[in-house]
């Protein structure tokens, strides 16, 4: 807010000989009102809770600051010269102070009775060993607009967490393979319900972008390990999405770029109430036409989605939000499987439906989320049809109950319906019914029940205790998962450390209910955390050391056999830091090293595991200038461990030490920009567009063979050299 | 140089302070019969601070805060004087336009003490105050703007939802309308239409002492300068001369406001 300029010299003037005319008059008023002459003693006591009297209390007039200290029997006597109304203060260290009316003069005996001071709650900014924000708060990595504007994440949140420490660069997808784990152990939910399928376009490279426009969303927050009891069912990793709430204004936004355009509006009808929908359609052709593919996609990524969230406000602290959403998509790539001319596509359509309440405006917290989704994927490769269907429904709720300042009490609890199923078939002669080569259909059932309690210390410390039990129909199990973390602040040191055990049923695809294969066991893993924290979001270091043990693992063998009973453990450290220059350039390095190794699913052997890239750096940097934002992103990792072919028999390939070799390491460049112009009042225009892999770097992504496996080939990431651009508009 | 400039008058403003309490501390005390501990110091700090709005005075803000500084010694987690350490800390940033390190930590320490009286002692005025200060902050470059903007909109709208015909809360809203652009969800005609309803609040505003009582006057000095930038002089100098009747000795508006009217016509 502005307010006019305003300087009264004269008046300054007028003030400054008032002051000296007015301390004459107090050193005057000081002089006529002589200790001898009129002082008065104020007389009292000042006693502890336990009626003793407490020495060394120093008491004071309020008005005037003129004070004695008690003796050891808690008596004071104060002189003082004032008149009238006046308060009287008792002061100690580690007490409140006592406080009393009086009229002076006074000639009876007063009495202050001290209370101790109780330990005020400090702030605590450390943040959970493992979490990491995406959005508002004090402890935010990133905002939404900050995805948007990370050099080479195209918009894609998956791919911005990607830049944080945990997740490892095993390829160019949004796939997260968090601290040395596999790409399924990762749980993505939104508003607390299950996210089926958060990527979108996959095939064998990668995923291209994520099912969630980052607009649409409030906050991410990521967990890479050492999460709370109310989450289960997941073994790495957690992201959870928070959809954006009631807008407090009606605007709207127009998107126009290559191969992209979408629009956006935010409604808000009255106070209580408002909606946001969103609408994108895409198609990547025109920009592989132009720039070209390493990959040779057949069709080039297309699709489309709508989005919407509809809010009321049912309270002060309270909110109903339906959130929906509506994809589909459409992909094809060439050289995908082992063998050259391979080719793979798919035709996907994700559906979700969430309603979720949420109150808080009194001591007894409330939530409850409901959900409805489906996840349909139909796909060719080599000649055979694939189909996917999932259908969920998800019932999360919770109550939270803050016992008193520090202590807070959190029972509840979730239920989810799965019902999977899959289907292959061959395309039959010209004329002839397509042949059914199988079909699946499995229904699961999961219960699971938690409670936590977090106790904040005054004196900056958080410790957070809780246990979850979940009993799955697929398993016919019910497993016991405690989970503990502290937190300690030392001024501007955090450390922190957690550790916990976690369960997670594996997709119903491995299930194969035949006598041959074993008991379905959950996954399970053990981990510790512990790390140090220091500084806040714009400077600051942030390291953690972790340890996993895994049990149980469920895996594909090279021909989509099942493998389980599979055991494994990963290691490694995760490094943040980032820092600021003046209050236009930001910049972060995340660096995590890993060692991870688990059973082979084909041999049996102890191997390194696919999430085994030793070293995983992102190094961004944003710089403003006025209007214009520009940002550069560096990656880089180690190469991924593969097997390799040894040599061929009978024309089948041997296969040697399983993943006993390393791909190339991987680099990228990323550069972007964004410039915003107000047209009016009301409207404003952005400009934006980035240089994806400016050095134009052929990463490999893995290895082909010819039929024979006499030779092989690199299979490189998708995307060549390309400049992308566009505009939104505002109002 | 500024800041020696600043130095200067800080130092005025501080021996100015010292000597306006030393004479009038007793005495405003004394003023509030009818209240009795933290809330009579609250009512003290709350007719100095307004007493130095009106005079246009620093100095007088400068004492206003060692008041509450003193008062706070005492009552150290009292919702009201906390409220009005951090309205007096308002002011004089409203004045500061250095907008420099010491005007970042003044703002910084508003909004730390309204935080704490708003968890004590939920108040509309206190809420709108923190989404006023915040906005201050956010306006400083687009990456204060996406740090502090936020949460002014979320302060401001808790300040709406404790006092929805609050006329303070109108009157900090329709300022804060005034100078966001429509595109931001403001625009001077939300401004105008905002500030008209702050004075038509203001009409019923009877409130408790030491709850906050100021804005009356000031709606008419904004409500004035908004007709001037609509092209309505005689309105203009109607609501100044308003301001006046309500409040005589208001500074601003006969030395700053009126001359600039009297100027354009």
């Amino acid at each position: 807010m502005r307010t006019s300029s305003f300087h009264s010299e004269p008046c300054e003037r007028w003030q400054w000989l008032c002051a000296a005319a007015l301390i004459c008059t107090v050193n005057a008023q000081a002089t006529a009102q002589s200790p001898s002459a009129a002082a008065t003693t104020v007389r009292g006591t000042v006693q502890l809770p336990n009626g003793r009297g407490s020495g060394g209390v120093v008491v004071s007039l309020l008005e005037t600051l003129e004070q004695a200290t008690t003796d050891s029997l808690g008596h004071f006597a104060l002189r003082t010269t004032y008149r009238g109304t006046a308060t009287l203060v008792a002061r100690r260290i580690a007490y409140i102070p006592a406080t009393m009316d009086i009229a002076i003069p006074i000639d009876t005996a007063l009495l202050l009775q001290m209370e101790p001071q109780p330990p005020a709650l400090s702030t605590m900014t450390v943040v959970a060993a493992g979490e990491y924000t995406l959005g508002g708060g004090k402890t935010a990595s990133l905002t939404p607009l900050q995805v948007v504007q990370i050099s080479g994440a195209a918009a894609n949140i998956m791919r911005a967490l990607q830049t944080l420490p945990g997740p490892q660069g095993v390829d160019e997808g949004s796939g997260l393979f968090v601290r040395g784990g596999d790409v399924t152990e990762t749980r993505v939910l939104i508003d607390d319900a299950w996210l089926l399928s958060p990527a979108r376009f996959d095939n064998p490279t990668g995923h291209v972008t994520s099912s969630v426009n980052p607009f649409l969303l409030d906050r991410t927050v990521f967990s890479t390990g050492g999460f709370g009891a109310q989450y289960g069912n997941a073994l790495s990793g957690l992201v959870r999405l928070e959809t954006a709430g009631r807008p407090e204004r009606t605007t709207g936004t127009a998107t126009f770029s290559v191969g992209n355009a979408g629009i956006a509006l935010a409604l808000a009808p009255s106070a209580r109430l408002g909606a946001r929908i969103s609408a994108n359609i895409n198609d990547l052709s025109p920009l592989i036409s132009v720039f070209g593919a390493a990959q040779p996609y057949d069709p080039p990524p297309r699709g489309g989605d709508v989005s919407a969230t509809a809010e009321w406000k049912s309270g002060r602290a309270g909110r109903v939000r339906l959130f929906g959403l509506r994809q589909g998509s459409r992909v094809g790539v060439g050289d995908a499987g082992t063998v050259s001319g391979a080719s793979y596509n798919n035709r996907t359509v994700q559906n979700m439906l969430v309603l979720s309440w949420r109150d808080s405006s009194t001591r007894i917290r409330p939530s409850v989320t409901v959900a409805r989704s489906s996840y349909d994927r139909r796909e060719g490769f080599t000649g055979i049809d694939l189909g996917t269907t999932l259908a969920v429904t998800h019932a999360v709720g919770a109550m939270a109950y803050q016992v008193r300042d520090g202590l807070i009490v959190t029972a509840g609890g979730d239920a989810e319906r799965l019902r999977a199923d899959f289907s292959g078939q061959a395309p039959g002669t010209p004329g002839a019914e397509p042949r059914r080569l199988f079909t699946n259909t499995t229904d699961a059932d999961r219960v699971g029940l938690y409670t936590d309690v977090t106790w904040q210390h005054p004196r900056g410390v958080r410790i957070i205790a809780g246990v979850r039990s979940d009993a799955s129909s697929l398993t016919d199990q019910r497993t016991v998962d405690p989970r503990l973390s502290v937190a300690w602040q030392l001024g501007g040191l955090g450390l922190t450390a957690a550790w916990g055990v976690q369960h997670q049923v594996a997709e119903p695809v491995f299930y194969r209910p035949t006598p041959a294969t074993p008991d379905f066991d959950p996954m399970r893993v053990a981990q510790t955390i512990i790390g140090a924290q220091w500084g806040g979001d714009s400077t600051g270091l942030r390291v953690e050391l972790y340890d996993k043990q895994y049990g149980n693992l469920w895996q594909f063998t090279r021909d989509f056999g099942v493998a389980g009973e599979g055991r494994g453990r990963a290691r490694g450290a995760d490094v943040l830091l980032r820092w600021r220059f003046g209050a236009s350039t930001s910049s972060r390095i995340a660096w995590s090293v890993v060692d991870s190794r688990r059973t082979d699913p084909n041999t049996g052997q102890d191997a390194p595991a696919l999430g085994d890239v030793r070293h995983s750096a992102s190094w961004i940097t944003d710089r403003t200038f006025g209007r214009l934002t520009i940002g550069t992103a560096l990656r880089y990792a180690t190469g991924r461990p593969f097997t390799d072919v040894v040599g061929v028999q009978a024309g089948a390939p041997i296969w040697g030490a399983p993943n006993a070799e390393r791909l190339p390491g991987y680099t990228r460049s990323d550069l972007s920009f964004s410039w915003f112009r107000p047209l009016d009042g009301r409207r404003a225009v952005v400009l934006w567009g980035s240089v994806a892999n400016v050095f134009n770097r052929n990463n490999v992504m893995r290895y082909r063979w010819n039929a024979d496996f006499q030779e092989r080939f690199p299979v490189l990431a998708p995307f060549n050299r390309a400049i992308y651009a566009g505009a939104t508009l505002l109002y | 140089m500024p800041a020696l400039h600043f130095s200067t008058d800080r130092y005025r403003a501080l021996v100015l302070g010292s000597a306006l309490l030393l004479l009038q501390g007793p005495a405003l005390i004394a003023q509030s019969p009818a209240l009795s501990g933290a809330a009579r110091w609250a009512d003290t700090v709350r007719v100095t601070i307004e007493r130095a709005v009106i005079s246009g005075s620093t100095s007088e803000l400068v004492a206003a805060g060692a008041l509450a500084e003193r008062a706070l010694t005492a009552f150290p987690n009292d919702a009201l004087l906390l409220h009005y350490r951090a309205y007096g800390l308002y002011r004089e940033a409203q004045r500061d336009q250095s907008r420099g390190p010491a005007w970042k930590a003044m703002t910084e320490r508003a909004i730390e003490l309204l935080e704490r009286s708003a968890a004590s002692q939920p108040l509309p005025e206190t809420q709108a105050l923190l989404s006023s200060t915040l906005g201050m902050l956010a306006s400083g470059s687009m990456v204060a703007g996406m740090r502090y903007g936020s949460a002014s909109k979320e302060a401001g709208a808790a300040a709406s939802a404790l006092g929805p015909r609050n006329p303070r809360v109108l009157l900090l809203a329709a300022i804060s309308s005034w100078f966001t652009p429509k595109m931001w969800g403001g625009g001077e005609d939300k401004g105008y239409a905002m500030m008209q309803r702050a004075i038509t609040e203001f009409a019923n505003d009877a409130p408790a002492r030491p709850l906050p009582a100021w804005g009356h006057a000031e709606a008419y000095a904004w409500l004035g300068q908004m007709e001037l930038k609509r092209g309505n002089a005689a309105a203009a100098s109607g609501a100044y001369a308003k301001a006046l009747e309500l409040e005589p000795g208001y500074a601003w508006v006969s030395q700053v406001l009126m001359p600039a009217v009297a100027a354009r016509q």
